[in-house]
């Protein structure tokens, strides 16, 4: 009887469906962020080859999020993955200053594209917790996010091992995407 | 057209890579000793596994590891590795290290395996600064790393490249300091003579060969060092002649990145082949 009354309720309140492609530069911590959002704990990842997706519930909201591999030569295969993805997740490691330029280089040259033109965009300051890690202020800056236009951004600070920020980015992002 | 420069830049690069993974001691993971490597510890500047690789991430400070194949490398990354490699790391990380009494473990037991990671780096337990060794030369000045080459050959020596940061303290915890590379060479109870390792302790040491010109080849930048036998045309030396004894910082690649103009030309045959002479 209670499963009759649950697959009643999923009728008329069908989960919504998000699918999120979450990308950064290598060991910015992706994986460690996917799998602190799937399974509340903190694994031990090696660099992504490829990919790696989980759905991820949150809110009645399912979010289906892509996570790509962020090494330098296979950035090229992001593009394969911008087709109906409604968020954008920019994942940063706030701790590495000699590469946010690249980070920033790869984030514009992402948004320029076509495709994701109608994508929000969540960029996750993450390793919030190491030294000299960059305040969300400076990332802002240094990624140029006051200069896009006609684009929803948020910058949320977060540490996924820790797993802090990463539901107030899912929140937003659900607040973003329901209003559509 | 300098767009197809920097590619065949890191053409190039990852050809030197690929061929350090290949060489002695670097084909078996650093961490784990199993064959096979396919990730690169640019923090420390040794060649592992892939799960290795995972595992040196997730330390306290991160290490920074690199796809041997999925990602690029920088003329001063590949300098690096040929200054550093399995050998040299095992002289630093692993300096008083006695499998008898520190113990073997499996290495597929990752809990272990963590720990040891967490004990070489973390806690620098066998780093060679442990050393009575170091103890004794602990009072010797600092040299920079270009310095660190066997003692015997001459001017290259006694010429500390100008503007270099003279602050061992300072630099980046990531890194190996410039203190620790004068040891090896210092003290060579420390380090086994192993005909090999000569292609990995310091950059000056490959170019005993061409020592003709020992002057020359200190004023000359990483380029052109490595391509004895050409000259090439000079540009974009003279931005940073001073910063090419440094290590580089592990991902400070892209300050340098434009500022190679490497050609593939005979040169680069030639360097091979000197190379394939001394790793022989």
């Amino acid at each position: 009887m209670g499963s009759y009354y649950s697959l009643i309720f999923s009728r008329l309140f069908p989960k919504k469906q998000i699918t999120l492609l979450m990308v950064g530069l290598d060991a910015a911590g992706k994986t460690t962020v996917l799998y602190k959002l799937k399974l509340g704990e903190v694994v031990t990842t090696i660099p992504t080859i490829g990919f790696n997706v989980e759905t991820v519930e949150y809110k009645n909201i399912s979010f289906a999020v892509w996570d790509v591999g962020g090494q330098s030569k296979i950035r090229g295969l992001w593009k394969y993955y911008y087709q109906h993805t409604e968020g954008l997740i920019f994942v940063v490691d706030s701790s590495d200053h000699d590469r946010i330029e690249t980070a920033a280089e790869e984030l514009k040259a992402m948004l320029a594209e076509d495709e994701m033109r109608d994508a929000v965009l969540l960029v996750l300051a993450n390793k919030q917790d190491l030294p000299k890690a960059m305040p969300v202020h400076e990332l802002t800056d240094r990624l140029g996010l006051h200069t896009l236009r006609g684009r929803q951004w948020f910058v949320q600070a977060t540490c996924a091992v820790q797993g802090s920020g990463l539901y107030e980015g899912l929140d937003w992002l659900s607040d973003q995407l329901s209003r559509r | 057209m300098s767009n197809r420069k920097h590619r065949d830049n890191q053409e190039i690069c990852a050809r030197k890579v690929r061929e350090l993974a290949q060489t002695g001691v670097n084909k078996h993971c650093f961490e784990c000793s199993q064959p096979g490597v396919t990730y690169i510890d640019i923090t420390v500047g040794c060649f592992v596994c892939t799960s290795c690789s995972g595992m040196l991430r997730g330390l306290n400070p991160p290490h920074r590891v690199k796809s041997i194949s999925m990602t690029t490398f920088s003329q001063q990354e590949v300098e690096f590795l040929q200054n550093h490699g399995n050998e040299v790391g095992r002289r630093t990380w692993l300096c008083i290290f006695d499998p008898k009494t520190d113990g073997c473990f499996d290495a597929r037991d990752t809990q272990k395996l963590k720990e040891f990671l967490q004990d070489k780096y973390e806690r620098k337990k066998w780093h060679f600064s442990k050393s009575k060794i170091r103890r004794d030369v602990n009072e010797s000045p600092w040299a920079p790393g270009v310095q660190a080459v066997p003692a015997p050959h001459g001017p290259a020596q006694n010429q500390p490249p100008p503007g270099h940061p003279l602050n061992p303290t300072a630099r980046p915890t990531r890194t190996l300091s410039q203190s620790q590379l004068s040891i090896w060479d210092r003290a060579p109870a420390v380090s086994p003579a192993d005909s090999r390792t000569e292609v990995f302790t310091a950059r000056p040491t490959r170019s005993q060969s061409f020592r003709d010109h020992p002057i020359k080849d200190t004023l000359l930048s990483g380029v052109e060092r490595q391509r004895p036998g050409t000259i090439s045309s000079g540009i974009g030396h003279q931005n940073h002649p001073s910063s090419f004894p440094a290590l580089p910082r592990p991902s400070a690649s892209s300050t340098f990145k434009n500022s190679f103009t490497l050609v593939a030309s005979d040169g680069v045959s030639k360097y091979q082949q000197c190379h394939a002479k001394v790793t022989e």
